[in-house]
């Protein structure tokens, strides 16, 4: 696998999970730091758990590790085909440049499988076949100068396994994604969680699709338990949020806990403990109790991205301050102003005027929205002039049901326009039947 | 062990982000800052971010705002045309903007008065229902 030049290629794992986003994750990545990185595919990212790219620089590869949940490992690819094919590749590379530096090295082999388990006889037998690379160095299994994986793909099909892999790769460890993120940031040992707490890996695909990185401040209008604001403050982003949900933002009320329904949530459980907990209280700007129907940021508030999972209503319906007449002034004191529901369409319609307003131009509004799958349509999506849309990534929720994650980049200012009234959101007109 | 600490208030770089949306004001900012707890806290010197948000502060508020705290001799009236290379300023905007803590107070609208309470270092920007528009659709 010699490419001309300095140019090589790697192929890429990826985990299996939330394979739809897979595909939007990279180009973001790829977008925001403008990596040399070249995609071979043959066949969508979202159906295959490999993927060869080629690149003129390792530390570009090693960029875009960096940052994707959805990429498991990487290797310099060295041969790949049918096994016998990568056989007689590595013999005709192991005197050739490419292999040279390593010829001296301590090293180790590792084998992984997709679609098929394998006993340790059949890959003891594969690392004897890689005796063609004429290692000269040690084999050192707790600390290698090297490691090197043999990959082998049986597809996908599990009532027809075949004999043979469809695909063999062999090549050097590069390096892991960003897997440590989610087991880092994982509910269960979050101080604090609330009902609808995002999960944490889809929170670092938000977060990507959100361009998050050091330098940014990035708002979550609909922040809950800022679940989605780890992530981003994960990667160097400054971060706010808002809800008007009191009792959440000050970690009071009931702990969402399982096994613990009764109890009242303890002076740890707040979202402000969460960043301490994460080592990240110095990305976190504020989190406040707002209304975003009646906007309390000033004019030239200026956000880089904006990143939310808005109360759809499957679990968590959406609320806003009912208008009303006077207040007795002897019921002031204490006074909890009524809350009223709000629809759908106004609260993505809402989204988008907050967006207009305090959207930098080129800064991306990243949201979930929820649709009916058998009705689905990438033309019924919320939409606005002012947005481009850029990745759009399902999460099947059940058989009628899925919600899909956007992302729009914002590509002009609209001014003194009623904004609102550019809001078309079609999907919504049969969601509201399905509400709680 | 890693330093964990909790965050204590409500910061300046918010403040100067907040207006009063009480209906009918036409001046609502900047919000009128009482406080009655305020920590300090060491936060970790960022110039890069500080440069990229110094664009997006109304600057007059953050001074009227650290006036208020009795804070106001911690940094110049304006803006130093040298702001971007000014290690100085930059370290001072980064301690008014991110390393004070408004732990209990409030944010007052200067024209209806409304007064916004901020408790255990959040502030509450919601209205009552009196003080929101009717919907007109």
């Amino acid at each position: 696998a010699l490419l001309a030049g300095p140019r090589k290629y790697y192929v890429i794992c990826f985990a299996q999970a939330h394979e739809d986003f897979r595909e939007a994750e990279l180009r973001a990545v790829l977008e925001m730091f403008q990596l040399d990185i070249r995609i071979h595919a043959k066949e969508p990212i979202a159906q295959s758990t490999l993927l060869i790219v080629d690149s003129s620089s390792e530390a570009d590869v090693r960029k875009l590790l960096n940052r994707c949940v959805s990429i498991k490992m990487c290797l310099e690819l060295w041969a790949h085909g049918s096994w016998p094919d990568v056989i007689a590749e590595l013999s005709r590379l192991q005197s050739t440049a490419l292999v040279a530096p390593y010829k001296q090295s301590t090293f180790k082999f590792k084998f992984m499988s997709v679609g098929k388990r394998l006993p340790f006889s059949f890959q003891r037998a594969r690392f004897e076949d890689l005796s063609v690379l004429a290692f000269e160095g040690q084999v050192e299994l707790t600390s290698p100068d090297h490691v090197f994986y043999v990959f082998e793909d049986y597809g996908r099909d599990h009532n027809d396994i075949p004999e043979e892999p469809l695909c063999a790769y062999f090549g050097l460890f590069i390096g892991e994604g960003r897997r440590d993120i989610p087991v880092k940031q994982n509910l269960a040992e979050r101080n604090m969680v609330g009902t609808t707490s995002m999960d944490p890996e889809l929170s670092v695909l938000m977060a990507n699709q959100g361009r998050a990185r050091p330098g940014a401040l990035v708002v979550d209008p609909f922040v809950g338990t800022a679940s989605v604001l780890y992530a981003c403050a994960e990667f160097g982003a400054h971060v706010m949020g808002s809800d008007i949900c009191y009792t959440t933002i000050h970690g009071l009320g009931k702990t969402s806990r399982a096994n613990m329904k009764e109890k009242q949530r303890t002076s740890k459980e707040n979202i402000k403990s969460n960043f301490a907990q994460y080592g990240l209280a110095d990305r976190l700007v504020d989190v406040l109790v707002a209304d975003n129907y009646r906007c309390a940021w000033r004019e030239g508030v200026k956000f880089d991205a904006i990143v939310t999972d808005p109360p759809y209503g499957i679990r968590e319906g959406a609320r806003k301050i009912a208008a009303s007449g006077p207040i007795p002034s002897a019921l002031r004191e204490g006074h909890k102003p009524k809350i009223q529901d709000y629809s759908l369409t106004d609260v993505y319609g809402d989204l988008f005027a907050f967006a207009c307003r305090f959207l930098v131009l080129g800064g991306h509004l990243v949201f979930f929205v929820p649709v009916i799958r058998a009705e689905y349509e990438v033309s019924k999506l919320p939409s606005h002039p002012c947005f481009r849309m850029t990745a759009n990534s399902e999460q099947v929720l059940n058989r009628t049901l899925s919600r899909r994650l956007v992302t729009l980049v914002k590509i002009c200012e609209l001014a003194d326009v009623e904004v609102r009234s550019f809001v078309v959101c079609p999907i919504f007109a049969k969601l509201r039947s399905y509400d709680r | 062990t890693a330093l964990v600490r909790s965050r204590a208030g409500m910061k300046l770089l918010t403040h100067n982000m907040l207006t009063s949306n009480v209906k009918g004001v036409k001046q609502g900012y900047p919000l009128l800052l009482k406080s009655t707890a305020v920590e300090v806290n060491e936060v970790e010197f960022n110039p890069d971010f500080i440069i990229r948000m110094l664009p997006r502060i109304e600057w007059h508020a953050l001074v009227q705002a650290m006036d208020q705290l009795g804070l106001g001799d911690e940094i110049p009236p304006e803006v130093p045309e040298d702001a971007a290379t000014n290690d100085d300023f930059l370290q001072r905007a980064h301690h008014a903007l991110f390393e004070i803590e408004v732990k209990e107070g409030t944010l007052q609208c200067p024209e209806s008065h409304k007064i916004y309470p901020i408790s255990n270092g959040v502030p509450n920007m919601l209205l009552n229902e009196d003080e929101v528009e009717e919907e007109t659709s």
